[in-house]
């Protein structure tokens, strides 16, 4: 699967990372550089936006890896649930 | 200045539109990152300002600039049992004890959900109690009172007025 590489070292280790959990990929346009969406295809799925240049591209990428933590649909990895 | 991590939990902007990302963008959202999680926007804000109260009151008008509602503030003052240990760094079976009045006397009693297996406690009153015994400090009492009084306010109104920053700068000001 060939795409654009982010130009921020840190925010594409976030964004390789959320794919190799089965999260896709797709380049937008504006200030954003993309949109990550997670394995469950419908408006139920998770979605985290990818800024382009952000204040700050260590917190981003760092939020980024949170957020795919936080996605309901992972496959169960985990399954330890806080009870 | 300090640079204060929190959530804003937001609704009422589609996710799918072009624009999504470029209206948070141009209200000064770019400290923040934007997902969209169990139906609704949330934006974690990593905010540089002279206090917390400062940096959520512009958090929150920044949210509102970009056409969101917003629903609440997080971390949440209502906290279960887990998550006060989390906050406090201590076990959850410690904290099982001192709501047992075993280890600490005086802990608060839960206030909502208080019928059920898993009832909540009010943070606010938690940390206090925590602050006391020096788990916590000054400053985490003053944001967790903060960001209660900024849901409370948010729940009674459904928007903030004018009011908003003047109360939770006065709260910070205790």
């Amino acid at each position: 699967m060939a795409r654009n590489r982010h130009p921020d070292k840190e925010i594409e280790e976030a964004v390789a990372y959320a794919e190799g959990l089965g999260w896709r990929v797709i380049p937008i346009s504006g200030h954003a550089w993309g949109r990550l969406y997670c394995a469950q295809a419908d408006r139920d799925g998770c979605m985290i936006s990818v800024w382009s240049t952000p204040r700050s591209a260590g917190n981003h990428a760092r939020d980024i890896i949170r957020a795919v933590g936080r996605c309901p649909h992972q496959e169960k990895e985990a399954s330890d649930e806080d009870a | 200045m300090k640079t204060h991590e929190f959530t804003i939990i937001a609704s009422g902007l589609d996710p799918q539109a072009d624009d999504f990302e470029d209206r948070f963008f141009a209200a000064g959202c770019d400290d923040a990152t934007l997902s969209f999680q169990k139906g609704v926007i949330i934006v974690e804000f990593h905010r540089e300002a002279v206090s917390f109260s400062t940096a959520v009151a512009s958090a929150y008008e920044a949210v509102l600039r970009a056409g969101a509602k917003v629903e609440r503030i997080e971390p949440d003052h209502l906290v279960s049992l887990s998550e006060i240990a989390e906050r406090a760094g201590l076990s959850r079976q410690a904290i099982s004890l001192y709501t047992r009045a075993e280890r600490g006397a005086d802990f608060p009693g839960p206030v909502a959900r208080v019928t059920s297996k898993h009832p909540l406690w009010d943070w606010p009153e938690v940390a206090e109690w925590l602050f006391e015994r020096g788990t916590l400090s000054r400053e985490e009492v003053v944001q967790a009172r903060i960001v209660k009084e900024a849901n409370c306010h948010l729940e009674a109104n459904g928007v903030a007025d004018d009011n908003f920053t003047k109360r939770l700068e006065a709260v910070e000001g205790v």
